[in-house]
């Protein structure tokens, strides 16, 4: 059984429309494993994440399932707390954000550790010294009384992760950890979560408008699209050929140190669907190349066969290699 | 933005660069200090009654810096056992309202919606009774006592701290390190304690010092009315009732207990003040 398994998953979002961010998306993180999920903004993926450990917005509601090592995580009251405390680590986008900036790092540190149980305040910031060194901040125990703000961007996402980590848990959610931060550091980063999720045996489910940043991390990649999840495949195979005409428009517009000074930036032309607007057919038909009169009328259900997947009439490849 | 200590070591070295703040707090430090160490280092006590000398003009009989009153009770002495009394009930208060103040605001702000709306309605219901009307009735039903005048001053004092607190809260309880805590799987108690209450600190403390010169105030006009500290005890509030009906004959009288009561609301206006600007974080 995968460590995480999400079946069906839908999140709405009343208001004056009611808007559906999340479209019965299937996904399952094997034990040890990175998935990470690739979209343009706007696509759900960071809404998934949220609705995974019950922070999704006063007017959002989830359905569906997602059940984390056996237990059912949504709708679920005080267990799903525990196991949101000892069991899933989060990462956030903005680590300055995602740190209290009235107290210390060593004491925020060691709170993540007593909040989780079972570990002394003592123990805890002992551990949160090891946490920070673990994290590869230097002088970790000099930066134990330092305060958010005196840290840099890097530093910050560096101790954020150590946070997240502090509860030990078997799997890290991470929303786009790095854009926040400039292109040295987001490699360091991704390094960093690479070496942690070996060093700790630890699941990972990583979201990113990036491929760049998940194609030496990821063991899975997942694409999603206006809340659906188009293909989903094996890392070494998606990036050999991608299947879906998307995600081959993605792969295309990664622009490479190969190409010859002056070449034009590639794009998929056209913008995502906006939220709230259904389509009968398709939802990337209106941007697709090889768009069919059947893709307008009817909407590709998600095939899938082993551990890759698709939604799509016409693929590029079909799955018998 | 300093890249040395903490958000507090910042804070306090603004302040010190603040003279108006950092003279403020001297005074009012000295004020403390003779309040509570003067009455016993003078010779008199505040009810002694020097029959030789009664209504003596300040430094006019020996041993009376600041003359006497009518019954010829030593003013220095009355004035700081006064200023005792004013000082002790306003921080008594200000505590009690921070206390209450604070922790009501936070779970209110934090927890939003149906608990939120039944808290805050009650804090309505209690700023619509009128005060001085309560004190009356407290007064009347428990006499008149520094006591009751302190549960009185302290039951309204909290109402505003609630409020200001709960906006806060209801804008912090929306940033990311909420988020974060609680998937580390921190409880509602420990959120409130760890990440709400720490982060409203700095507008807490500003708006707590400008309490203080409030309920001196308070206690003062309700003394001057003669429902808050009687004699013998005296109060800053009594102290001046007593000096403005004789101000046209012993104009000390009213001026040694005025003056100590404008010096103290400046000083602590001051304190507040400075105390503003060293905390904002959009000064850094």
């Amino acid at each position: 059984m995968a460590l995480l398994e999400i079946r069906g998953l839908t999140v709405d979002f009343d208001g004056p429309r009611r808007v559906c961010a999340v479209d019965h998306v299937d996904l399952s993180v094997e034990r040890e494993s990175c998935l990470a999920i690739v979209g343009e903004s706007g696509s759900g993926k960071s809404q998934l994440l949220l609705s995974c450990v019950g922070l999704l917005a006063a007017n959002g509601h989830a359905r569906g399932s997602v059940r984390f090592d056996g237990v059912e995580l949504l709708g679920a009251g005080d267990p799903a707390a525990r196991i949101r405390g000892r069991g899933i680590g989060f990462v956030f986008q903005d680590a300055s954000g995602s740190l209290t900036p009235h107290r210390r790092i060593g004491e925020q540190l060691a709170e993540a550790g007593i909040a989780a149980g079972g570990i002394t305040r003592h123990a805890a910031i002992a551990e949160a010294e090891r946490m920070l060194t673990r994290v590869r901040l230097p002088q970790a125990r000099r930066h134990l009384a330092d305060y958010p703000h005196e840290l840099s961007g890097g530093m910050r996402q560096r101790v954020a992760i150590a946070a997240a980590l502090m509860p030990r848990p078997q799997i890290l959610f991470a929303d786009e950890p790095t854009t926040a931060l400039d292109m040295t550091v987001q490699a360091e980063i991704i390094a960093l979560l690479g070496d942690l999720s070996d060093e700790l045996g630890m699941a990972m489910l990583l979201v990113t408008h990036d491929l760049g940043v998940v194609s030496g991390l990821a063991d899975h990649i997942a694409v999603m699209y206006a809340g659906r999840i188009l293909e989903s495949a094996e890392a070494s195979r998606f990036f050999a050929g991608p299947r879906h005409p998307y995600s081959a428009g993605l792969l295309a517009a990664v622009p490479s140190l190969d190409d010859p000074p002056g070449t034009e930036l590639r794009c998929i032309a056209g913008t995502p669907p906006r939220s709230g607007t259904t389509l009968p057919g398709c939802r990337f038909e209106p941007r697709c190349e090889r768009a069919q009169p059947r893709c307008r009328g009817e909407d590709p259900p998600f095939v899938s066969r082993g551990s890759a997947g698709i939604a799509c009439h016409f693929p590029l490849y079909q799955d018998d290699r | 933005m300093s890249r040395h200590g903490g958000l507090w070591r910042d804070a306090l070295h603004r302040l010190a660069a603040n003279r108006l703040a950092l003279a403020s707090l001297a005074i009012l430090v000295l004020m403390t200090a003779a309040a509570s160490l003067g009455p016993l280092l003078l010779d008199y006590r505040q009810d002694e009654i020097d029959w030789a000398h009664m209504a003596a003009a300040p430094f006019s009989a020996e041993g009376h810096w600041l003359g006497t009153d009518r019954l010829g009770r030593d003013l220095l002495v009355r004035t700081l056992h006064g200023l005792r009394v004013s000082m002790g009930i306003a921080l008594l208060a200000t505590l009690v309202s921070l206390a209450i103040g604070v922790t009501w605001g936070a779970v209110a702000g934090y927890l939003r919606g149906r608990t939120d709306a039944l808290m805050m309605r009650f804090v309505d219901v209690l700023y619509a009774l009128p005060q001085v009307f309560f004190v009356i009735i407290l007064t009347v039903v428990f006499g008149r006592s520094p006591a009751t005048l302190l549960v009185a001053i302290g039951a309204f004092g909290w109402l505003t701290m609630a409020r200001i607190v709960r906006g806060q809260a209801l804008a912090l309880r929306e940033r990311e390190f909420v988020d974060a805590a609680i998937v580390g799987g921190a409880g509602t108690a420990r959120i409130v304690a760890r990440h709400i209450i720490p982060n409203l600190l700095g507008p807490v403390i500003v708006y707590a010092t400008l309490t203080v010169p409030q309920v001196i105030l308070v206690e003062s006009f309700l003394s001057f009315l003669g429902i808050g500290i009687q004699e013998p005890l005296a109060s800053l509030g009594n102290l001046i009732a007593d000096g403005a009906t004789e101000m046209e004959t012993a104009t000390w009288m009213l001026v040694v207990p005025a003056g100590c009561l404008v010096l103290l609301v400046f000083c602590f206006n001051f304190l507040g003040d400075g105390l503003r600007d060293a905390l904002d974080p959009r000064d850094h």
